[in-house]
């Protein structure tokens, strides 16, 4: 199994949102506080980091941390582009908490 | 191990699938319970037993001192369980049993009996509107506040027992039923509390608990028609996808969200208070608490010797298991908090900020286990790094340099969030001048987390929307109905219906003419009685030169005797704001109770603005109002020395206001003054010009109150007796000034025909009149006076009878005329009148140009006082020809 699995959608919409800043393709999952409790997980347009898992999806290059991958497991992020919810859901094999892929984040810039 | 149930329509059940999961002690990380974990069908019961419960009247039927007496009797049940809630709550959420143990009576069964109480003896549940602000119509309008219906709580994990108490307590004393979603990972206390209501006999369906899964159950809750409010705390990225959701159905949401705030130490602080007040700041439970000064902003002076001291503060703290009683700071909530806590620690140290102390986990001896973590100090932080601007919500500081005031407050407003805040420092106006200006929710000088149940909390920005506790936070599970009774039941008494019909005559009508009349030769000796009688002790005499010079403010001040302790002479012929505002300073510094004016319209009416500017301060522009007032103003006794406003008896000042160009009116029926002293030695030094032109002033109140689409029986009667007494009276005084029966009748005379005007309105020969006065300063009598016959005949085939009563007043034989003949007629006699007294008949007299009537056509048709008019007016050219024909 993939460490991230990133839908088509998913992964056209972080191509385009990138390219449209003029960053490099490559974002990396993480752990973010959103506001008082619970934390989610998000993306963000960042280069890996040395000790960070790799994964390349069709042109784009997925990094996570291995103390993130070890707490929650594996990943995929979906994206949703309705009238009102706009953005990206990310679920993974142990979920961060109890809100886990309930309000769609941005990419963090 | 204990079984925990959902508890739902007053009973504990399992989950209708079967669902249960664990909860964990974060200091051992040992399983402590099992719970039932509620899905959407249990979400779908518990909506619908809270709904059930509202509709029946069983809780919000009840009167709110009915429902206090219920609530004390929970409360007295939460004392009865407080050990069992401070220690289950220690072992489910982490929190140090030194904090846990007072919760239950400080912040549960204390904050409901306070709040109960409250509901029950000061809220405002009834409220009477005394002044609607609408002055075309009339009834009795209160507000009504009633429960909002069916609350859903949703509550996080970081304060479970607290936040069940707020979202259970605050929506059931206003009436409310609630469904309570618990934090899955926090779920026992609110469980508990539920078990104690059911003792207290809270009736079934009131309260609802359901712990499990905020993704499925949240979807439920925040979109299930028969929910009517959200009050959720937690994440900003969940609280805006609750309200979101809740947008589909137009849910009243209440949020309390994330926070960054500010702990500002300014270089006066008290140092010791200062560290120890950061360290609770940041500190107290671990960090896990929205509105933590998680930024503490030193000033620049102090910067070093700060970070040295709180260095040894933070490293003093003792992490231990939190049922000790010697532990300062326990453990954070989960492994997965724990994560993100260190997780920001090491972007912290990315971004080059100065790791102090801490940055790490730590081991507790004796235990294994357990999510501790150190009290962790960064430095030389920059405000716009992510450990600045991102709530980490556990032990750890970024401490930010600032060098002034100004400085200060900008670095804490720039941040998404405005929860709460800090200032420490030994001067308190400059801790509060500081405070003022941070956009947060809550600001704390020389403290920090102090809560009280009469106190609002909330955010501003991102921190939310909303407050909880407090009048505000009870406010919020109240939805404000206002009723109106109207005063006259009848839709052809209604201003507003007859908009859609062609009647336009109302037969309503409201007589409202509250001012004393002492008249005849020497009345001028009743002003001292009437100041007494009106409690009176300080007189403030206004007037103009003029009078002054007549010897009339003399005779005045003479009776008044004592009384008067000073004189304002400086009103112009037309007053003005700021003849108002002179006068009215000269009135509070004298400390004046009451006005005596003597002197004309303009005179009367700057009194009247004074009185309305002394009652209720700022200045006259503050007082421009119409049917604002339902209060006695400052008493008001008037010597008219004209005979024509009759501004002695009515509800109106007009006042000039020279910036806008324009006249301004306040229309009040508490304007009217309380005496009118109709004293003829007052009126006879007015010469003839000056007396026709205020007696045609007269005639035209008395005849348009006639004629207008507003007319009664009562001010018919004032008015026709008005005209005669000015025919017969007007060329007596004219020949011979000094007849005081004629000045008596004639200021008789214009006091009835205010008071008929007052009641009736006014019409076209006043708006046209009105329009030359302000653009050609055409005196306001004259003008009247040359527009009055022809709108009579203007008005002739619809107000026919009221003319030719008028005529018949006039001395006019009417009984071989027939109806329109008479009614013309009476513009004939008031011509007659008019020429015989030498009162002027054309506008070009006094410079108003030809080629000016185009616009002041416009203008009159915008006067309000137009559509009272008995013929409607088509439109301005319906104006321009009458004007043509007094050119």
């Amino acid at each position: 199994m993939p460490m991230i699995r990133l839908e088509p959608l998913a992964c056209e919409a972080i191509k385009r949102l990138l390219s449209e800043k003029g960053l490099p393709l490559f974002v990396r999952v993480e752990i973010r506080s959103t506001g008082c409790c619970d934390a989610s997980l998000g993306i963000a347009a960042e280069a890996a980091e040395a000790h960070d898992l790799i994964e390349k999806i069709d042109g784009l290059t997925v990094a996570m941390c291995p103390a993130t991958h070890q707490l929650v497991g594996d990943v995929s992020i979906s994206y949703v582009d309705d009238f009102d919810r706009k953005g990206f859901v990310l679920l993974s094999d142990r979920s961060l908490n109890e809100w886990a892929g309930f309000a769609p984040g941005s990419i963090r810039l | 191990m204990d079984h925990y149930k959902l508890f739902i329509n007053g009973e504990f059940v399992e989950a209708k699938d079967g669902k249960v999961f664990q909860t964990v002690d974060p200091g051992n990380d040992q399983p402590i319970a099992t719970v039932a974990q509620a899905g959407a069908a249990d979400a779908e019961e518990a909506i619908m037993a809270a709904r059930r419960a509202f509709d029946s009247g069983v809780w919000s039927g009840l009167t709110p001192a009915a429902r206090a007496q219920k609530v004390y009797d929970f409360a007295d049940q939460i004392n009865i369980q407080a050990l069992r809630l401070a220690m289950t709550e220690s072992m489910d959420a982490g929190q140090i049993i030194n904090f846990s143990k007072v919760t239950p009576l400080g912040f549960g069964a204390n904050m409901m009996k306070d709040l109960a109480n409250y509901a029950s003896f000061k809220f405002p549940w009834e409220e009477e509107i005394k002044v609607q602000g609408n002055p075309f119509d009339f009834g009795r309008d209160y507000i009504r506040r009633e429960p909002m219906g069916v609350c859903v709580g949703i509550i996080p994990w970081n304060f479970p027992m607290v936040m069940a108490f707020w979202k259970i307590g605050q929506a059931i004393i206003m009436g409310n039923s609630v469904v309570v979603k618990p934090a899955s990972v926090t779920p026992l206390t609110a469980l508990i509390i539920a078990e104690a209501s059911k003792i207290a006999g809270i009736p079934k369906g009131v309260i609802n608990v359901i712990p499990g899964p905020g993704g499925e159950l949240g979807k439920v809750l925040c979109t299930h028609p028969e929910v009517d409010k959200i009050s959720f705390t937690g994440s900003t990225e969940v609280g805006r996808e609750i309200m979101r959701l809740a947008a589909g159905t137009v849910k009243k949401v209440t949020l309390e969200l994330g926070g960054k705030s500010a702990n500002i130490i300014l270089d006066d602080a008290d140092m010791q208070h200062a560290i120890d007040g950061s360290a609770f700041g940041t500190y107290f439970h671990a960090g896990q608490v929205c509105e933590s000064g998680t930024r503490i902003l030193v000033q620049s002076k102090i910067y070093g010797e700060f970070i040295e001291k709180f260095k040894k503060r933070a490293e003093s703290l003792r992490i231990g298991y939190q049922l000790l009683p010697t532990t300062h700071m326990g453990p954070l909530v989960s492994h997965e908090q724990l994560a993100t806590v260190d997780g920001y620690v090491q972007i912290g140290k990315k971004e080059g900020a100065e790791l102090i102390t801490g940055g790490k986990r730590v081991e507790v001896e004796g235990i294994e286990g357990g999510c501790y973590y150190a009290p962790t100090v960064f430095a030389g932080v920059r405000n716009d790094m992510r450990i600045a601007q991102e709530e980490i919500f556990g032990p750890v500081v970024s401490i930010i340099k600032f060098d002034d005031d100004d400085e200060a407050v900008a670095i804490a407003n720039k941040s998404i969030y405005g929860l709460g805040g800090g200032v420490f420092s030994s001067n308190t106006a400059r801790a509060e001048k500081i405070a003022r200006k941070v956009r947060t929710g809550t600001m704390w000088i020389n403290n920090y987390h102090y809560f009280g149940h009469f106190c609002p909390f909330g955010g501003y920005k991102q921190s939310g929307v909303g407050r909880e506790l407090g009048h505000a936070g009870l406010a919020e599970y109240t939805q404000v109905k206002r009723i109106h009774v109207a005063s006259f039941a009848h839709s052809e008494s209604n201003y507003t219906m007859a908009i859609l019909s062609d009647k336009k005559e109302l037969p309503k009508y409201i007589y409202n003419c509250p001012t004393k009349i002492n008249a005849g030769h020497g009345s001028l000796g009743s002003v001292a009685k009437e100041v007494v009688d009106l409690g009176g002790t300080r007189v403030l005499l206004m007037t103009d030169e003029g009078i002054v010079k007549a010897g009339l403010a003399q005779l005045a001040q003479d009776a008044l005797s004592d009384f008067c302790v000073g004189v304002f002479d400086n009103i112009p012929q037309d007053t003005d704001l700021e003849t108002v505002d002179a006068a009215t300073e000269m009135a509070r510094q004298l400390k004046v109770d009451c006005i005596v004016s003597v002197g004309g319209g303009s005179v009367i009416d700057t009194a009247k603005a004074v009185c309305v500017t002394l009652t209720n301060g700022g200045c006259c522009n503050d007082n421009i109002s119409w049917a604002r007032l339902h209060a006695p103003q400052t008493p008001h006794i008037v010597i008219p020395t004209t005979a024509g406003t009759g501004s002695e008896v009515t509800w109106a000042a007009v006042i000039k206001n020279k910036v806008a160009g324009r006249k301004s009116y306040i229309i009040e029926s508490k304007l009217a003054p309380n005496v009118a002293i109709l004293d003829p030695r007052f009126t006879m030094t007015l010469p003839p010009g000056l007396t026709a032109g205020t007696a045609m002033d007269a005639m035209t109140h008395a005849v348009e109150a006639l004629t207008t689409i507003t007319t009664n029986p009562i001010s018919d009667g004032h008015a026709l007796h008005a005209i005669r007494l000015i025919k017969e009276n007007l060329p007596i005084a004219i020949k011979d000034g000094q007849n005081e029966a004629a000045r008596l009748n004639l200021a008789a005379a214009s006091t009835m025909a205010g008071c008929a005007f007052t009641i009736s309105f006014v019409a076209l020969a006043h708006a046209m009149a009105h329009t030359v006065g302000m653009l050609y300063n055409v005196p306001h009598g004259v003008a009247c006076g040359i527009m009055l016959p022809k709108v009579m005949r203007f008005n002739v085939d619809h107000a026919t009878d009221k003319l030719a009563l008028i005529a018949l007043q006039l001395g006019v034989n009417t009984f071989t005329l027939d109806k329109r003949d008479a009614a013309l007629a009476a513009a004939d006699e008031i011509e007659k009148l008019m020429k015989s007294v030498g009162h002027p008949m054309r506008l070009r007299d006094f410079g108003v140009p030809e080629e000016g009537l185009e616009a002041c056509s416009l203008h009159a048709a915008g006067d309000p006082v137009s559509l009272y008019n008995a013929r409607p007016v088509g439109g301005p050219q319906d104006i321009l020809e009458l004007y043509k024909q007094v050119y």
